[in-house]
């Protein structure tokens, strides 16, 4: 037993350890501990003695809950903040970096220190929870599938926390940050503890599939954009002379494979296959591309010593790896790929019962792409030079939705200049969305031609810094084989 | 093969170059002295060599490593102590090493072992049960070294461990250093305080301005600055009164006052010596006071660095 014991704590990663511990010393777990416990007690008595029977399981249920969600939705992921914030400034770092663990241990650590704290909590509420089960009104089935569906959340605005912590160090950001951050927790526990109840008072939505569909799903969009801050914070504690961004390049390529398996599957399921909802997730799909996409495209345009010395010793291997190496330019070339694969796949090898020459089909899905490509690379290649500024850096992040609002809007203030109505309610090809209509509408109005433009200049403009970019992986893979 | 190996590193910030293609190596059993004015890169150096940061040119092996290329089996080499102590809140002393001992990937029976040691050998004792956070200067710098002592590395680099130190502290700290060179650790030392790192250093590295001035033994560097022994002369006369006698002696150079008395080269051997005794004694100067001087760290330091901060 002992033995057995010994084995496990070896194998504890140290952080996780070292934050239990030091939160089981600290006033703010103990309190929210203790908080959760008496709130619980208290409601439920004062519940308990007002309500009528039938309801009776329900609501106690739902108070407890209610505690439960506000501790681990809200204050653990909060005090992940707080630890976080001391353990990211420059000192305590470089300490931990000096030792044997890895950033990704440094994160999994945090990580799961505020997992433990979580389950720590629901293991005190669960006499509660099982004294409410007593009672009349409580689905088991439904009341199990909130309180996983609550940990998970827990676990993923914990990785939001964590990874938020060190956007900044300045003291008046942070507590700008702080605040926000505090204020989202607060909303999103309350969406959840409604959205808990609403489940428990209709416990018969879970026999239906598409209940389950939108709750994959859910959790699906939660779990992506919790392991990009995951990959985030990693790429944070990397050395900046190292590939920080071929975690989040890969983490890109795989969600983007993760969603065309979730078409497949989703066509393959649904009793009427329909092209246009093939275009409109494709059109989901790039939107949500360009985020992470106007990050690679503004990497500073350089490689770190250790990035020089990891390349592939053979020219065109290192070439080759250009999607994945860290740069502006290489990272166009990675928005080409996964474009060509993504679409390309949609397109050459159609979901079942799918046609691909149906009319909106292919120019529907050659719209996305080219929207996606135009709104992430016309202003980005124009500030290549100076993003090793962090200001210049932002701002050039911040150029692709800018772009993007002024193609939107600056047509429509032009017709209402000229009076034309058209352009004045946005009826012109800035506007995706009225692109998109008729092209499922099938009266392409015209708008092909500047599309087609549009990427066309799109490529000339970003063929400079790429070229850059494969000569500087070209030189520096000879470089280091000599 | 050395311990520490810096080999022509540069680093440069903005425009300002804060460490200039510095070079120099560090034995297995030797203790290093690296010393330089504020801003002189003392600390930016040290950092290359703990992996913290990167050279743009240049390298630096540790036991043979490179820190460019194999960044993590020179962290399993070396402890590194910077010069501020990150504590833990809530956290007691204990807790703190056995943290570090786990992150250094030691396991069951040798972690407990190896936490044992440090805390007999650095004299922690009863201060483990003690919250880290709170612990004085003198205490923290042990429990500094305690931490990069865990994992027995062959490479100690140490920044300024002696800032802020009493002088009973540092006189054990110093003991402490040497027992570790007894051990065969190579140990990396930079200080201000001179006459502290010359009664420990078996070398020096003197750097200003990012370039290093000299490196090697102080006798040696003492020799290359200032061929000619150095003697100290006291006479019941002022001092200008017998700086201006010993000019006029043949094979004297570089005189200069000093406590009441004068500083003075003297070309050739010690017949020279007894020569010049003899002169002016016989020129009634009333000596009360002759010696020789020994290379002496502070010597070197001042007539090598010229005071210039970056
Ligand atoms: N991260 C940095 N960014 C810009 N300049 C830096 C940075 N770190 C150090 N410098 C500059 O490099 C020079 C050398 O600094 P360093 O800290 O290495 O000196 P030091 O010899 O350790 O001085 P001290 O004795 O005061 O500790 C200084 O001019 C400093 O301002
Ligand atoms: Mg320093």
């Amino acid at each position: 037993m002992k033995r057995a014991w010994t084995w496990i704590d070896d194998r504890l990663n140290p952080i996780l350890v070292k934050e239990v511990r030091q939160a089981l010393r600290s006033r703010f777990f103990l309190g929210t501990y203790g908080l959760a416990l008496v709130m619980a007690t208290g409601i439920g008595m004062f519940v308990l003695m007002g309500a009528d029977s039938d309801e009776l399981g329900t609501i106690f249920f739902g108070t407890v809950y209610a505690c439960l969600a506000a501790a681990t939705m809200g204050l653990v992921p909060f005090q992940a903040f707080l630890a976080a914030g001391g353990g990211w400034d420059a000192e305590k770092t470089n300490i931990l970096l000096l030792t044997d663990l890895r950033p990704a241990q440094i994160v999994r650590g945090r990580l799961l220190s505020s997992v433990t704290q979580s389950l720590l909590i629901l293991l005190a509420l669960l006499p509660f929870l099982g004294l409410a089960f007593l009672l009349p009104g409580v689905d088991l089935g439904v009341a199990g599938v909130v309180l996983v569906t609550t940990l998970i959340f827990s676990a993923y605005l914990s990785c939001l926390t964590i990874a938020a912590s060190w956007l900044t160090s300045n003291k008046l950001l942070r507590v700008l940050l702080m605040t926000f951050l505090g204020g989202s927790l607060l909303w999103f526990t309350g969406v959840a503890v409604a959205l808990g109840i609403e489940m428990l008072d209709h416990p018969d939505n879970m026999a239906d599939d598409e209940f389950w569909w939108a709750w994959a799903a859910i959790v699906l969009h939660g779990g992506a954009v919790a392991a990009f801050a995951f990959a985030a914070a990693c790429a944070r504690i990397a050395h900046p002379e190292e590939n920080r961004s071929r975690p989040l390049r890969l983490l890109t390529l795989v969600v983007t494979a993760a969603l065309l398996v979730a078409i497949y599957v989703l066509m393959d399921q649904t009793s009427s296959p329909d092209d246009e909802m093939v275009v409109a997730l494709a059109a989901y799909g790039s939107l949500t591309l360009t985020v992470p996409f106007a990050f690679f495209l503004t990497e500073p345009e350089r490689l770190g010593r250790r990035v020089r010395i990891d390349l592939p010793r053979r020219r065109l291997l290192a070439l080759l790896t250009a999607p994945l190496q860290p740069g502006g330019g290489n990272g166009f070339v990675l928005l080409l790929v996964t474009c060509a694969a993504f679409f390309g796949v949609l397109i050459l090898a159609p979901p079942p019962n799918v046609d691909q020459w149906r009319d909106e089909y292919l120019p529907g899905l050659l719209t996305c792409a080219s929207y996606l490509i135009i709104a992430v690379g016309v202003t980005t290649p124009f500030f290549a030079r100076w993003t090793e500024r962090t200001p210049v850096r932002i701002l050039a992040v911040l150029s692709a939705p800018m772009f993007c609002a002024a193609a939107m809007l600056a047509p429509a203030f032009w017709g209402f200049v000229t009076s034309d109505r058209d352009l004045e309610r946005f009826r012109h090809v800035g506007n995706p969305v009225y692109t998109m209509e008729q092209v499922f509408r099938g009266s392409g109005d015209g708008y092909e031609p500047l599309l087609f433009l549009g990427v066309i200049t799109v490529l000339m403009l970003n063929v400079p810094r790429v070229i850059r970019g494969l000569r500087l992986l070209r030189s520096a893979g000879a470089s280091t084989s000599t | 093969m050395s311990c520490l190996e810096v080999q022509s590193i540069t680093r440069v910030f903005d425009d300002l170059k804060a460490v200039d293609e510095v070079s120099f190596s560090v034995e297995a059993g030797q203790i290093c002295g690296f010393i330089g004015p504020n801003g002189a890169g003392k600390t930016t150096s040290m950092r290359i060599c703990a992996t913290l940061d990167l050279p743009d040119d240049g390298d630096v092996l540790v036991d043979g490593m490179s820190v460019l290329s194999h960044p993590r089996e020179v962290r399993r080499r070396l402890g590194f102590m910077p010069d501020y102590y990150a504590s833990e809140p809530n956290m007691p002393v204990a807790d703190y090493l056995d943290f570090h001992a786990r992150a250094q990937g030691l396991r069951g029976p040798s972690r407990t072992r190896a936490i044992r040691e440090v805390v007999e050998f650095t004299g922690l004792g009863d201060l483990v049960a003690k919250d880290c956070s709170a612990l004085s200067k003198g205490m923290r710098q042990r429990a500094g070294l305690a931490v990069t002592l865990l994992h027995d590395p062959a490479l100690l680099i140490l920044d300024e461990p002696a800032a802020g130190l009493d002088p009973r502290a540092r006189v054990e700290l110093r003991a402490l250093l040497s027992v570790l060179a007894e051990q065969g650790k190579g140990v990396l030392i930079s200080s201000h305080i001179l006459t502290e790192l010359s009664e420990i250093c078996d070398v020096v590295a003197v750097i200003e301005q990012g370039r290093i001035r000299a490196s090697g033994k102080v006798s040696d560097i003492q020799r290359r600055l200032q061929p000619d022994p150095l003697y100290f002369l006291r006479a019941l006369a002022p001092p200008d009164v017998v700086e201006q006698r010993l000019l006029e002696q043949p094979g004297v150079h570089a005189p200069r006052q000093q406590d009441q008395g004068v500083v003075f080269a003297l070309r050739g051997q010690e017949q020279d010596l007894a020569r010049l005794v003899h002169a002016l004694v016989a020129q009634d100067l009333p000596v009360v006071e002759l010696r020789q001087l020994h290379a002496d760290l502070e010597e070197v330091f001042l007539s090598l660095t010229d005071g210039k901060v970056q």
